[in-house]
């Protein structure tokens, strides 16, 4: 994975006070020779209602998917996920990296205006400001602009944003330090630029099928949010001559098995695979079925608060819950989808991120079950004084499935008696944030890639700290990350923190598990945030 | 009569009322909140918050909800679409909903009506064994059962028609959620209308009728079919509400993106506004059905007051 951080860091080593000429583009490579399907058209089936279209206020993944094709910003993702150039032509970047000067290349709106420098400042300060309440704010001061945190805030105005226009094809931000994965941060919505004349002229509006502007390679031709969304080609888009895919119709489908027989018969593309039945269609689909690395991470959180029960604040039992849990079980007999065990919590395929070597991970199951046991004993945990909690997820199939082999892995092993209980993900969210309980499912996904994303909410102020975790270590080297050229022996530290004290038990690594039609070229299978756009695809005839 | 109707119209506001008031306090008070589903850092969580007023006390939040809904028509915010009111929401769900309910309505009825009339001409033949078998198992058999057979029937193996999806009202994609919705009502209208064919051809103006030598089309058309539909009037009434329930099981099922999935997806996210407003209009629907219905009965039989 050492190619993902190629762009990004060759930028910034190298591009001191230069200019850095980004010059490869992304588009559909159809080799020569291929003969293309006469249809176009993409149908990809998404999970829930695509929420909203708003760059600035989009937040989940389907949502997102639908609006990276309809704008793009002065990045987009390759498909291994490496920044590659949107509507920046170049960069250059000055001495200490904190102020970064954007060249824009010729890209129009699709209403025919030109997409200038201060349609990015524009949307930007849109993000931030309190008026819109974006959900995604945070993320502005995330990627490092100057002032994003205190606007978001109410302390400062969003005229105070580190971003300003210089000319029309010229855009200088400026970074509270040397944020090393800023230009990652560049390809998420919240940074796209926004048509200021038609968001003023439409207010809430402006997002609808009939006012919508856009400056991607895709038009919005019909919303039904709870049903489909179409999007159509572009021919305003600087990049189109190279575009294939007419069509993209996103389809909303709730239940995953429905997907799957909608797929089968035709109706979808790609779809997502339910729970187990990987290995049976892998065998019966070869060709189809698909198991990636996903940025995400299943885990365990305890609560290490002043309102657990007293023998979770004990690292040693946390740590005895830890290895007990054979994850091998749960990832082949349970899962079956290619998931791979976690030890620690950042994924694996975080780009430029080394794990440090978990003790746990090198050691058999057996092994790990006698180091449990033992440390229970010196916690004190015995059949007189034994050791019962509640464990809380939310209601799904595979999260129980979880829960009760984990369950009867705790009582068979340690003589531990682990309750579950099952609540709607809306309580669990509450309860879990309120800190009212004693362990807890959770699973994170990477807002970027890079290892931040995860380790920030080990932060002792972050919102998501579900566990209560407070170590002033941890805050430090989170501070000083932010700051450093090379944060990753830094991340590495952390989770070596994390792996000491055991707030989270690390069960698995997502893999996104999908079927995909044949005829369909050009996905970024190495991409682990999944980040895709339509105009690098091509439907081949079947 | 005047004093009676203004009465009852004055208890269904109250009730009406009192469902959207219940609906208010009751989603607010479930663990969860709309800001909390969207697991944000705090100051993120803070403005999103006083951006949809609920950083208010409760019963100010109330205030302007009763001053929205009642002199304004406006439902709010919804807190799942960032940017979109309720109306909005319920413009592109609605119609769908509307749609599939009035055909799962008509084709309930008009088969149903059919079954039953040919059960009862053909009473203890196989015709009616026949029917009155299919009616018991389609009674026995629910929605989540009913819709993926379907679907395997006439999508994965015979592939005349899509396994869900609205494509804007396209017939194609209607009819598959339609029968699954109809086959719902479908039972209770064919044992009614068989029950009463029985009762009308056995009465003696039809041994009358039939003794004169009237033609059959003539006997069942012109003499038997009216007084065999009457009782399925006063089923007519109250079926829209049974289908309002039938409908969000194969909403979802379907992917229609009709009211039950919004519904659904908004209880699920805890989108208050959403969840009041429909509850509200479902509240409306019932009571003013119930009122209806009541003032009809007390203008056709006078021994029936209002007051009881």
């Amino acid at each position: 994975m050492t190619m993902l951080k190629t762009l990004s860091r060759a930028a910034l080593v190298a591009g001191l006070l230069s200019t850095t000429m980004i010059t490869a583009s992304y588009a559909a490579t159809v080799p020569e020779g291929t003969k293309l399907a006469a249809e176009q058209t993409f149908r990809y089936r998404v999970l829930d209602a695509i929420n909203s279209l708003d760059p600035q206020v989009v937040e989940d993944v389907d949502s997102a998917n639908v609006v990276n094709n309809l704008f793009e910003g002065l990045f987009s993702e390759d498909a291994a996920g490496n920044p590659v150039p949107g509507v920046a032509e170049s960069f250059s970047v000055n001495a200490d990296n904190s102020v970064y000067t954007f060249k824009l290349r010729d890209a129009k709106w699709s209403n025919g205006e030109p997409v200038t420098a201060q349609d990015f400042v524009f949307g930007w300060r849109r993000a931030v400001d309190p008026a819109l309440a974006s959900p995604y704010a945070y993320f502005v001061g995330l990627a490092g602009i100057k002032n994003a945190d205190d606007i978001v805030a109410g302390k400062l105005k969003p005229e105070d944003l580190g971003v300003k226009a210089i000319d029309d094809k010229t855009l200088e931000v400026t970074l509270s330090g040397s944020v090393p994965y800023f230009v990652k941060t560049l390809a998420h919505a919240t940074l796209f630029p926004a048509p200021q004349k038609v968001v003023e002229q439409f207010g809430k509006d402006w997002t609808k099928v009939e006012n919508i502007v856009g400056n991607g390679a895709y038009k919005l031709t019909e919303n039904n949010p709870g049903e489909r969304v179409v999007i159509e080609r572009n021919p305003g888009y600087w990049d189109d001559a190279k575009t294939v895919i007419n069509r993209v119709e996103f389809l909303t489908i709730n239940d995953e098995n429905q997907g799957l027989t909608r797929y089968l018969a035709g109706e979808v593309d790609q779809t997502d695979v339910p729970a187990g039945q990987f290995p049976k269609l892998k065998g019966e689909y070869p060709e189809e079925a698909f198991s990636v690395p996903n940025l995400c991470t299943y885990y365990f959180s305890i609560n290490v608060t002043d309102s657990a029960p007293d023998a979770l604040k004990d690292a040693k039992v946390r740590e005895a819950l830890y290895l007990a849990v054979d994850r091998d079980v749960i990832v082949n007999n349970i899962l079956q989808g290619g998931q791979q065990p976690a030890y620690t919590f950042t994924p694996p395929a975080t780009a430029g991120f080394k794990a440090p070597d978990a003790p746990a991970a090198a050691m058999t199951q057996a092994e790990r079950d006698e180091k449990a046991k033992a440390l229970l004993a010196e916690a004190g945990i015995t059949a007189e004084n034994p050791l019962s909690f509640e464990y809380i997820y939310n209601t799904s199939d595979a999260h129980k499935k979880i829960a009760t082999v984990v369950a009867q892995m705790y009582k068979e092993k340690l003589g531990v008696e682990m309750t579950i209980r099952d609540m709607e993900f809306a309580t669990l969210l509450d309860t879990r944030h309120q800190k009212n309980y004693a362990v807890a499912r959770n699973a994170w996904c990477g807002d970027y890639n890079e290892a931040s994303t995860f380790l920030s909410l080990m932060d002792s102020k972050s919102s998501q700290n579900d566990s209560g975790y407070n170590n002033a270590d941890v805050d430090k080297l989170l501070a000083d990350s932010k700051v450093s050229t090379d944060p990753n022996p830094l991340y590495t530290q952390i989770e070596e923190k994390i792996l000491a004290d055991v707030p989270i038990v690390p069960i698995y690594f997502y893999t996104k598990v999908f079927m995909q039609k044949p005829a369909v070229k050009g996905w970024p299978y190495n991409n682990v945030e999944q980040i895709w756009y339509a105009k690098d695809f091509y439907k081949v005839a079947e | 009569m005047f004093t009676r109707v203004l009465k009852r119209i004055a208890i269904a506001l109250v009730t009406i009322l009192v469902t959207g008031t219940l609906a208010f306090i009751l989603v607010r008070v479930a663990p969860g909140s709309p800001i909390a589903a969207k697991q944000l850092p705090s100051q993120a969580a803070l403005n999103l918050t006083a951006y949809y007023g609920l950083d208010q006390p409760l019963w100010v939040q109330y205030l302007d909800y009763l001053r929205r809904v009642f002199v304004d028509f406006d439902f709010g915010p919804s807190f799942q679409y960032h940017g979109r009111s309720v109306r909005d929401v319920l413009a592109t769900a609605l119609p769908v909903t509307l749609t599939i309910g009035l055909w799962a309505a008509l084709v309930a009825t008009v088969c149903g009506a059919a079954i039953g009339t040919a059960a009862a001409i053909w009473r203890g033949q196989w015709i009616d064994h026949l029917a009155v078998g299919l009616t018991i198992l389609m009674q026995m058999v629910p929605t989540f059962v009913v819709a993926p057979v379907l679907v395997l029937v006439f999508t994965l193996t015979l592939r005349w028609l899509p396994g869900g999806g609205w494509n804007a009202g396209d017939p194609a994609h209607v009819i598959l959620p339609v029968f699954t919705l109809a086959l719902t009502q479908l039972p209770n209208v064919t044992r009614i209308v068989r029950a009463s064919a029985i009762e009308v051809l056995g009465s003696n103006y039809m041994l009358v009728a039939r003794g004169k030598g009237l033609p059959w089309p003539l006997l069942y058309f012109r003499h038997a079919l009216r007084p065999t539909l009457l009782p399925l009037v006063s089923y007519l009434g109250p079926m829209p509400l049974s289908l309002v329930a039938g409908m969000t099981l194969t909403d979802l099922f379907f992917s229609t993106g009709g009211v039950g999935t919004v519904f659904v997806s908004a209880a699920l996210a805890r989108d208050y506004a959403v969840v009041v407003t429909i509850t509200l209009a479902s509240a409306v629907l019932i009571t003013l059905s119930n009122c209806l219905i009541d003032l009809l009965y007390a203008a056709l039989d006078p021994r029936i007051g209002v007051e009881r």
